[in-house]
């Protein structure tokens, strides 16, 4: 089997290796020294990392109410936390 | 702080605006970061150039760090047993799940 067609030189080897990454557009780094491409390779996590939490809208429910006078629109749980507030009062008042 | 970090829209805590901090100061500092590695990895590059970064990346506060960032219920604040695909702690997306506020998802049988 070894016989049959004889293993080219080692520098030969070599260029055949060099034409290749040229051919096809790779690093050629034949003796595999690290270089710490695979750092630079990895993608970047920031963008993702910040967009987990919601930005804050800047239009606010109070800023719709402002520009929009002549419509009415109900602040149902705020409403909800005054009839429950007045309640407590007058449950209070009813106990004592 | 040159530039004001915008205040998350969902749920406020004092967890979530310390996270929300270190995200940001995460990814300003990952390019430097990126590039110290780098340089710590690069065996090209002279032995105490390689030491030099490895102590200044050592020496950055810990909020540059990816890691030290954990994902929150975004409800509740809640840090543990969250769900990264609905940003919802398990009891937060219990509730949502059952009053059909999460779309596709249903009991599980089979």
């Amino acid at each position: 089997m070894s016989g049959l067609v004889p293993r080219p030189s080692a520098q030969r080897l070599r260029h055949l290796l060099k034409a290749s990454c040229e051919v096809f557009q790779t690093v050629y780094n034949p003796d595999n020294i690290r270089t710490g491409n695979k750092i630079l390779r990895r993608k970047m996590k920031g963008p993702a990392a910040i967009s987990y939490y919601p930005i804050e809208s800047p239009v606010k429910f109070r800023h719709i109410r402002a520009a929009y006078p002549m419509f009415e629109f109900p602040n149902t749980p705020d409403e909800h936390r005054i009839t429950m507030n007045e309640l407590y009062v007058v449950m209070s008042l009813a106990i004592t | 702080m040159a530039t004001k970090i915008p205040t998350p829209g969902c749920f406020i805590n004092t967890m979530i605006m310390r996270d929300n901090f270190k995200r940001h100061m995460a990814a300003e500092a990952e390019a430097e970061r990126r590039a110290l590695k780098h340089i710590v990895y690069n065996m090209t590059v002279p032995v105490r150039a390689r030491i030099q970064a490895q102590l200044k990346l050592a020496v950055m506060p810990n909020y540059t760090r990816m890691n030290q960032s954990k994902n929150r219920c975004v409800v509740s604040g809640k840090g543990r047993a969250v769900l990264s695909e609905f940003k919802m702690s398990r009891h937060q997306f219990r509730m949502a799940a059952q009053n059909g506020e999460l779309p596709g998802v249903k009991r599980a049988t089979w």
